[in-house]
C-alpha cells in the first residue's frame, strides 16, 4: 500500500481519503491479480479517471518491472470503421489507402498499458471485437490471417456504470465478465475530507500562476464554505472545483492577499451552485456535525491510545476506518464480509478494540481489560482479533508491531 | 463581553491566531522576544512564526516594540470563523479529553432547570464573570507559568443518563449542533478560554471553576419532585502539554 501511495505522490494525486481508497482498490485489482486481468475504471466526469489510469500504469511499471508506454485512446471519437485498424493495426492492401503495413496502438502498448477511454461509447459490434483481446489477449490486424498476442495491461474507462448498461443491453455482458478487476472512483462530494485539501492546492497553484508571493491559501472560513457547498450541492467533479477556485483567485484584485477570505469566493459559490454561504452555513454545520463528530471523537481516542503506547497514530486511524467500513458493508449487504468478521463487525467499538488489543501488545484478556476497562463477556477471542488484523493489513504490516 | 477585550476581525487574523495560539497566550501574559515566543509555541521555525505574529500586529491584536512583541490589550476574543466541526475537532475535543484525564485536569457537569430567557443570558451572567476572573488570575506575575485551558459548553438539549465521560462528549456534540440551529443557537454555548498561570494562580483558577459550577447548580436547581433538568453545563479545565494539574 505504501508503494502505491508513493506512486500517487509521483503523479501529484491529492486528497488523503481518495488516495487511501484508490490505493486499496489498486492493491486488489492490479497487484493482487499480478496485472493479469483487464481492469475497468468507473467514475463520473471529473473524478480523476485519467489520473487513476496513469496510477495503474505506474504501479504496473514499478511493481512488475514493465517498461512499455502508456497508450490512451478515446473510443468516443472513434468511428467503427477506424476502430479495428487503429487498435489492431493493418496489413498492406487491407483497405483503400493502406499502402503499407500499419502498427496499431496495441503494438505501441507492448509491455505497457492500453487505456480505452469512454469505452461505453463503442458500438456493440466494436465491443464484440474486443472479446478475444480482453479474454485471450489475442488480436488479428486488419487484413492479416495470423493472430498476435499482447502483454499490454488493458484498462477500460467509463463515466457510466457498465453493469447498468449491460442490464439495458447497451454494453456486452460477456465483455464485462472478461474484465473482472474493478476500480470505482467516488464523486467528490462523498469524500468531504478531501475538499479542503484540494481547494487549498488549487488556490496555491493559481496564485503561483498569478505570480503571487507569500500567499498562504484559503482561510478556514472560506474552506468550510467551499466544503459545505460542494457536499450540499453534490458536486462530483474535482475539475469543476478547480475551475471555481481558479476563477476566484484570478478575479481577486491586486495586491495579493495573505489569504483568500470567504468574501472572495462567495459570488463563485453562488454562480456555480446557487449557494449563499451566509444563509446556508448553519445547515452545512449541522450536516457536518452529524457526519463527522463520531470520527472526531474516534481520532481523539486513537491519539490518546497512540500516545500512551507509542503506536503510530496513522496506523490506528487507518485500522479504525477500515473496520468501520467493513461494519458498514456488513450492515448494508453491499459486499460479502468474511464470517470471521461477523461477530466483531456487529459492534465497531469492539472490533476496533480487538485490533487495538494486538497493537497495544497486551498479553492476555486481563491485561487488555485493565487498559480498556471492559467486561469479560464483551471481549473477542484474541485469535479472531489476530485474523482480523492480518486480513486487513497483511503479514508485512503485522510484523512491524 | 468586556470593553477591555480585543476582538479578532478578519479571517486571516483568526487563522493566524489559530496557528500560533500558544505563542499569543504567552504574549498576553507579558511582552517577549520572538525566540521566547517560539519556545512557548514549541517551534523552531522562526520565520513562519514571525509571519504569523506580524499578521496579528497588522490586525491590531499585538504590538511590536523593537525586538519585543506584546499584546495590544489585556483580553482577546475570537468569534468562530470556521465550521463548528472545525472548532470542535481543533479545540473543543482535545481540550475536553485533556480535562478528563486525571493527571492533566478535571471536568464537571451540572444539570439545571433554567428558564428560556435565562438560558440566553448565561453568556453574560455566567461565562463573562468566569472568564474575567480567570483573566485576573492569569495576570498575576510570576515565573514558571503554564498555559491552562477552560472549555465550557451549555445546551438545552440535555443528554440522557450515561457514563460521566460519555455524557460530556455527548454534551459537546449537542452544544455544537444547537449552535448551528438558528432558532435556538443563542441558548447554547461552546467556548474555549486560554490563559497563562503561575502554579498558585492555577490552583485558584481550578477552585474558581468548581465554585462557579456549584453556584450555577445552586442558582438553577432541579426541583426534587418531578423536575427533569432542561439545561446542562459542562466545564473542563486542564493544563496544556500535560504539565501539572490537580484532581
Amino acid at each position: 500500500m505504501d508503494r502505491i501511495i508513493q506512486a500517487c505522490d509521483r503523479l501529484g494525486i491529492v486528497g488523503s481519503r481518495f488516495r487511501e481508497e484508490i490505493a486499496a482498490q489498486v492493491q486488489s485489482s492490479v497487484l493482487a491479480r499480478r496485472g493479469r486481468d483487464a481492469i475497468r475504471i468507473t467514475g463520473s466526469t471529473g473524478t480523476g479517471k485519467e489520473l487513476v489510469s496513469a496510477l495503474v500504469h505506474e504501479v504496473a511499471r514499478t511493481e512488475f518491472g514493465r517498461t512499455g508506454e502508456l497508450v490512451e485512446i478515446n473510443c468516443g471519437n472513434l468511428p467503427d470503421s477506424l476502430f479495428e485498424s487503429t487498435l489492431f493495426g493493418h496489413k498492406r492492401g487491407a483497405f483503400t489507402g493502406a499502402a503499407t503495413d500499419g502498427k496499431g496502438l496495441l503494438e505501441r502498448a507492448r509491455g505497457g498499458t492500453l487505456v480505452l477511454d469512454e469505452v461505453q461509447n463503442l458500438s456493440l459490434e466494436a465491443q464484440g471485437r474486443l472479446l478475444r483481446l480482453i479474454g485471450e489477449r489475442e488480436y488479428r490486424p486488419v487484413g492479416s490471417t495470423a493472430l498476435q498476442r499482447t502483454d499490454a495491461l488493458i484498462v477500460l474507462v467509463s463515466n457510466l456504470d457498465l453493469v447498468q448498461l449491460a442490464g439495458t443491453g447497451r454494453f456486452r455482458r460477456d465483455l464485462l465478465d472478461r474484465a473482472p478487476a474493478k476500480i470505482t472512483l467516488p464523486p467528490l462530494w462523498q469524500r468531504r475530507e478531501d475538499v479542503a485539501e484540494l481547494a487549498q492546492q488549487f488556490a496555491l497553484e493559481a496564485a503561483a500562476d498569478r505570480g503571487w508571493t507569500g500567499f498562504e491559501g484559503l482561510t478556514r472560513r472560506a474552506l468550510a464554505d467551499i466544503e459545505g457547498a460542494v457536499v450540499a450541492h453534490e458536486e462530483s467533479s474535482v475539475r469543476r472545483l478547480r475551475e471555481l477556485i481558479r476563477d476566484a483567485v484570478f478575479a481577486f484584485p491586486e495586491p495579493a492577499p495573505v489569504k483568500l477570505e470567504s468574501a472572495a469566493i462567495e459570488r463563485f459559490l453562488a454562480s456555480f451552485y446557487g449557494a449563499n454561504p451566509a444563509a446556508d452555513r448553519a445547515a452545512w454545520d449541522r450536516e457536518d456535525i452529524e457526519e463527522r463528530f463520531d470520527l472526531a471523537v474516534e481520532a481523539q481516542v486513537v491519539r490518546h491510545i497512540a500516545g500512551l503506547h507509542g503506536i503510530p497514530e496513522n496506523t490506528l486511524l487507518k485500522l479504525a476506518r477500515v473496520l468501520r467500513e467493513l461494519r458498514d458493508s456488513l450492515q448494508t449487504g453491499e459486499k460479502p464480509v468474511p464470517n470471521s468478521y461477523r461477530n466483531l463487525m456487529a459492534r465497531t467499538s469492539l472490533a476496533t478494540k480487538a485490533a487495538l488489543w494486538i497493537l497495544t501488545g497486551a498479553n492476555n484478556q486481563a491485561e487488555f481489560r485493565k487498559f480498556f476497562g471492559e467486561k469479560n463477556h464483551e471481549m473477542p477471542p484474541k485469535s479472531v482479533a489476530w485474523q482480523l488484523y492480518h486480513d486487513v493489513f497483511g503479514d508485512d504490516d503485522g510484523k512491524k508491531h | 463581553m468586556s470593553e477591555r477585550m480585543l476582538r479578532i476581525g478578519s479571517e486571516t487574523a483568526y487563522d493566524a491566531l489559530a496557528e500560533s495560539l500558544d505563542a499569543v497566550v504567552r504574549l498576553f501574559s507579558s511582552p517577549c522576544t520572538l525566540a521566547e515566543v517560539a519556545k512557548a509555541q514549541g517551534t523552531d521555525d522562526l520565520p513562519a512564526l514571525e509571519r504569523k505574529l506580524d499578521q496579528l500586529v497588522q490586525n491590531g491584536v499585538l504590538r511590536r516594540n523593537g525586538e519585543r512583541y506584546e499584546a495590544a490589550g489585556p483580553l482577546l476574543y475570537a468569534g468562530r470563523q470556521e465550521s463548528v466541526i472545525g472548532i470542535i475537532t481543533r479545540l473543543m475535543l482535545p481540550s475536553t479529553f485533556r480535562a478528563m484525564q486525571q493527571d492533566q485536569g478535571f471536568a464537571v457537569q451540572v444539570e439545571l432547570q433554567v428558564a428560556e430567557h435565562e438560558q440566553r443570558n448565561l453568556r453574560q451572567s455566567f461565562l463573562a464573570p468566569l472568564t474575567e476572573q480567570l483573566n485576573e488570575l492569569s495576570d498575576e506575575p510570576g515565573d514558571e507559568k503554564v498555559i491552562c485551558t477552560l472549555v465550557a459548553m451549555g445546551t438545552s438539549d440535555v443528554p440522557g443518563p450515561g457514563e460521566f465521560q460519555e455524557r460530556i462528549i455527548e454534551t459537546v456534540r449537542r452544544a455544537g449542533r444547537q449552535r448551528s440551529i438558528p432558532a435556538s443557537a443563542d441558548r447554547a454555548f461552546l467556548i474555549q478560554a486560554d490563559g497563562y498561570f503561575t502554579p498558585a494562580a492555577k490552583e485558584r483558577a481550578e477552585a474558581l471553576v468548581r465554585t462557579m459550577a456549584q453556584d450555577l447548580k445552586d442558582t438553577y436547581p432541579t426541583r426534587p419532585e418531578g423536575g427533569k433538568p432542561n439545561y446542562t453545563v459542562a466545564l473542563g479545565f486542564s493544563v496544556r502539554n500535560g504539565v501539572g494539574g490537580t484532581k
